[in-house]
């Protein structure tokens, strides 16, 4: 088939030929909400602050409850330790008492 | 306009609105070419000028910035179209008068269409294009209706020569399926 002269290439020229509209000039509205989102972007406010020290917060929060909890496991470990050989000499008391 | 970048990266905003103002013929023609049917140009407009902003601190300097620009339009009317995802089947009953005639004409001659039927046929060829996926559709745009070239294809898409060339075809192969099938369809 002549891809050049079947009914789409002619309909895609003569397409291609219609006069487009110039661009105009950017209306104020656009303009305007634009410079009001990048000037919003460019200045952080407040909440922005407020998020990064919560942020901040709960970070240090999160060290201070894995210090607590490495030495709280510290703690039973060693008294678990502690507990076997009281145990042990409990137990050798024991059979040396009884007949 | 590199001093221009430089202020707006400062936060001038006097050098942001002449940004703005340069940039906007640029923005709403991509913006018109490739507009989804349920959206306001402007509003998309608006969207490609926020990522501009929002970015302007990646752009190097090495191409020039409306090659830049170009990009990020192009990809965001992409994703704007992709939003649609009801594409429907082109019928007669959608067809406007003048459509409708210049359809007829391309099913009874193997002539061109006279000139004042451009309108008219960029109206039939937007209409069969919205049953395209948005990168067939970008590419039909850009090839066959704006003329660009392959080199400026790549620029503005970055898509590869041969993505271009073979999605060029296809997409053409699906235009003219569409087309045909509304030519051989029963009027209304």
């Amino acid at each position: 088939m002549n891809t050049e002269n079947d009914p789409l290439g002619r309909l895609l020229r003569s397409a291609a030929r219609a006069p487009r509209p110039e661009p105009a000039e950017a209306p104020f509205a656009t303009e305007a909400r634009c410079l009001a989102v990048w000037r919003s972007a460019e200045r952080p406010d407040s909440s922005d602050y407020l998020v990064a020290w919560l942020r901040r917060a709960a970070i240090c929060a999160c060290v201070v409850a894995v210090a607590s909890l490495a030495w709280n496991y510290r703690v039973l470990a060693g008294s678990r330790t502690g507990g076997g050989e009281l145990a042990v000499a409990d137990a050798t008391m024991r059979t040396g008492v009884e007949p | 306009m590199p001093a221009c970048l430089d202020r707006v990266r400062k936060g001038d905003e006097d050098a942001a609105r002449l940004l703005f103002q340069h940039l906007y013929p640029l923005v709403i023609k991509i913006v018109r070419s490739h507009l989804p049917r349920r959206m306001a140009e402007e509003d998309l407009a608006q969207t490609v000028f926020m990522k501009i902003f929002a970015n302007l601190n990646q752009y190097s300097g090495q191409a020039p910035l409306e090659h830049w620009v170009s990009r990020i339009a192009v990809n965001t009317c992409i994703k704007a179209l992709r939003a649609e995802k009801i594409r429907p089947e082109l019928r007669w009953a959608d067809l406007g008068e003048d459509e409708a005639q210049a359809l007829d004409w391309l099913a009874s001659t193997d002539q061109e269409l006279a000139p004042d039927r451009s309108l008219a046929s960029r109206d039939l060829i937007e209409k069969l294009m919205a049953g395209l996926n948005p990168k067939d559709r970008l590419v039909i745009t850009l090839m066959s209706l704006e003329g660009r070239s392959i080199q400026e294809v790549n620029r503005i898409t970055g898509w590869s020569q041969a993505v271009i060339k073979v999605r060029a075809f296809r997409a053409r192969a699906k235009l003219r399926k569409a087309l045909e099938k509304l030519m051989k369809e029963e009027r209304p």
